[in-house]
């Protein structure tokens, strides 16, 4: 954070305070006689920033405003990493009320519409910019050399300035939600027990309900099948005589005007050759006729013959055609009432064999017996396992159904047997299915009530389910909670070597010359408290040892130090730093040597304010701001 | 050295001050972890997270500027 500009009215002394154009690098000197408002700059910067000064906390800043006035304001311009600019203003009346503005500042200057106006915002806001609280101002940047002592070891400031400032706060925090996490464990496990216990005492086979299920389907599967194989029965008991019928008048007249076609056939040849011999060489067919028959007659009329011949042919072959196409007719209907016998024969095989099953069977063994447990139970029996569960008649009853049934085929079996075996059949099937719906109905009673074991169960299983996830988000946050801790914890060990270290290299470049030498470095120790290493004694030495001068000039040392990581830890890049009488306890000569040196100790320390009552003509510093004595306006 | 425990994810030039260094060490803090036994890569990236969140307040200082 560096200052650009710092403007004031009725502020302390100062009616106008203007200092503008502040360089980003080097000294800026303010000096002046006794109460020509030095320090005022000072004060006008911190009051600026946190609404207090030094000397003055927020109940006492109406002595800010200049005497015989009402309001007394500043208006700070900064920049922050080198780029963003804000403007804060803050005022200050005779009764002690502040206001307060925070806004950026646009590259064209102009200032940004978004205005912050609530001190409380301010405050947030300001923290988050430039990264420091009061505290830590007044123990970094803002040096004043009647109140330069050593930062209380364990102090939040110091801490800040190592860059551990917030680990022990997020800890903190940590370890609550910690706390708050296993309470919630310790209260959740109990429940887990419970539900854990109530799912185990239900028992639940997770197998058993599938059973049941597939047990039941199987039963509607044995049920459709014997009603199918009644109404396919019973269709084909119907049809079987009148098929039979049908079968035997095809059979005959296959065989009736097979011989016909037989009959028609060569007649029609013979008549068909004579009329061709006749018409192509009627010699041929004439002596024949009148030397071996005698036929003279006949061959007198060889002309009507040829006329007749050939439409008997005609008649004939018509006549053969006709006794074929009956034939082949009749070989189909037998062909189709074939497969109608043979599909109804199958299905009495097939009624045979269904009627005949054990239904025990097709069904699981365990299931079985808890439907044998039911059925012996309704009926009272003492013997569940030789209950049956479907009444199945002996085989012997159906013996004769295979003879039928062979005999379907080709219609050679007696309708009215057919007849009295279907009766049979759809009897007991009509039997066995009254009593699969019994079963089915059973078996129903228990698949509901499993199924309800089921559900009670499964709710148990989700609220368990539940139970542990709270359990395992709650053990992830305390396993991430612990995990951070720990990484904190080796984090600031590590800050604070690595804090340690730069302290103890940037005193070592600075304290030799505020001590005449006699003081190379300053190194903070784990505890965070401050020790020196004397070059006469050769060993680090604790603060208190040395006497109170010299301890300033450490301080100073110290400080510089102390102020560089505190800025580094801002991650605001250049930062400011205000000394106010730095050199009340050194001589000319080491006040002249460490002013030349100041501006250049740090690489992140670059605008250097220093106060005092004056400086050495011939050093050539950034900015000079000499205070007056005989005037309430400064403009610089 | 797995991708996974160079943290790649951790853009360290994208973080500033306190954050910056403590994301630094995360860094070098997770080559000796990893050896350790039992050492969670999940648990330990989200414990960085966590703390990179506490430190850096997620809220930026335009989204204040910003708020109503």
């Amino acid at each position: 954070m560096l200052i650009k500009s710092l403007l004031a009215e009725n502020f302390r002394k100062y009616n106008k305070l203007e200092v503008t154009e502040i360089p980003e690098k080097g000294a800026i000197t303010v000096s002046g006689a006794n109460e020509s408002g030095k320090t005022s700059i000072g004060e006008a910067i911190c009051f600026a920033l946190f609404g207090r000064t030094f000397s003055l906390d927020q109940k006492n800043l109406a002595k800010l405003v200049g005497w015989g006035r009402h309001l007394a304001e500043v208006t700070l311009e900064f920049t922050v990493e080198k780029e963003r600019t804000f403007r804060l203003y803050r005022s200050v009346d005779s009764n002690g009320a502040i206001k307060v503005k925070l806004s950026k500042v646009l590259l064209s200057g102009n200032e940004d519409p978004n205005i912050i106006e609530s001190e409380v915002e301010v405050e947030q806001v300001l923290g988050k910019i430039i990264g420091f609280d009061y505290d830590a101002f007044a123990n970094s940047f803002y040096l004043v050399q009647r109140e330069l002592t050593t930062p209380e070891p364990q102090s939040a400031t110091i801490k800040k300035m190592a860059g551990i400032g917030d680990y022990a706060s997020i800890s903190n925090e940590l370890l609550i939600i910690n706390d708050e996490n296993e309470s919630k464990i310790a209260k959740v496990k109990p429940q887990i027990v419970t539900h854990q216990a109530s799912l185990n005492e239900i028992k639940l086979d997770e197998t058993w309900l599938p059973d049941l299920v597939d047990a039941n389907q199987t039963l509607e599967l044995e049920q459709k099948q014997r009603h199918s194989l009644l109404n396919t029965l019973t269709e084909g008991e119907q049809s079987y005589a009148e098929s039979a019928t049908s079968y035997h008048g095809a059979r005959k007249n296959r065989g009736f005007f097979g011989v016909l076609s037989w009959l028609f056939f060569p007649a029609m040849l013979i008549a068909l050759g004579i009329w061709i011999v006749n018409k192509v060489k009627p010699l041929l067919l004439e002596n024949p006729l009148i030397n071996v028959f005698g036929l003279d007659e006949l061959a007198n009329k060889q002309d009507q013959i040829s006329t007749w011949l050939l439409p008997i042919a005609i008649v004939l072959g018509l006549g053969f055609l006709l006794s074929l196409l009956i034939k082949r007719k009749s070989i189909s209907t037998m062909r189709n009432l074939d497969d109608e016998a043979k599909s109804f024969s199958q299905t009495l095989e097939e009624g045979r064999g269904t009627v005949t099953a054990e239904i025990e069977a097709v069904l699981p063994e365990r299931v079985v017996q808890l439907m044998q447990k039911n059925v012996a139970m309704a009926d009272d029996a003492t013997n569940e396992s030789s209950v049956a569960l479907l009444d199945v008649p002996p085989c012997e009853q159906f013996k004769n159904l295979e003879i039928l049934a062979e005999g379907t085929v080709g219609y050679t079996a007696n309708p009215e047997d057919i007849n009295a075996a279907v009766g049979r059949l759809s009897d007991t099937f009509n039997k066995q299915k009254a009593e699969i719906k019994q079963l089915s109905k059973i078996l129903g009673s228990d698949i509901e009530k499993e199924k309800k074991r089921s559900d009670t169960a499964g709710k148990l299983r989700c609220t368990l389910k539940g139970l542990h996830g709270v359990v395992d988000a709650c053990g992830r946050i305390i396993k991430v909670n612990n995990t951070s801790i720990g990484l904190m914890q080796r984090a600031s060990e590590d800050s604070i070597n690595l804090f340690n270290e730069n302290i103890t290299k940037l005193s070592a470049k600075t304290l030799p010359k505020f001590t005449e030498g006699r003081y190379n470095e300053v190194r903070v120790a784990e505890d965070l408290s401050v020790q020196v290493y004397s070059g006469e004694k050769k060993d680090y030495m604790d603060f208190d040892e040395i006497s109170s001068g010299t301890q300033r000039q450490i301080m100073l040392a110290l400080r510089l130090a102390m102020s560089e990581e505190l800025a580094k830890n801002t991650g605001n890049g250049e930062q400011f730093i205000f000394l106010d009488e730095p050199f009340a306890f050194f001589d000319p000569q080491r006040t002249r040597s460490t002013l030349t040196a100041l501006p250049d100790v740090s690489d992140v320390i670059t605008q250097v304010w220093i106060v005092a009552q004056e400086f050495p003509e011939d050093i050539e510093v950034a900015k000079v701001i000499k205070c007056p004595t005989d005037s309430a306006e400064l403009l610089v | 050295m797995s991708a996974e425990l160079e943290l790649r994810w951790l853009k360290t030039n994208k973080l500033r001050g306190a954050s910056m260094r403590f994301a630094e060490f995360c860094k070098e803090d997770i080559q000796k972890q990893s050896k350790q036994e039992g050492f969670d890569l999940n648990i330990y990236q989200d414990a960085i997270k966590q703390v990179l969140e506490k430190l850096d307040d997620s809220v930026s200082i335009e989204d204040m500027f910003n708020a109503d």
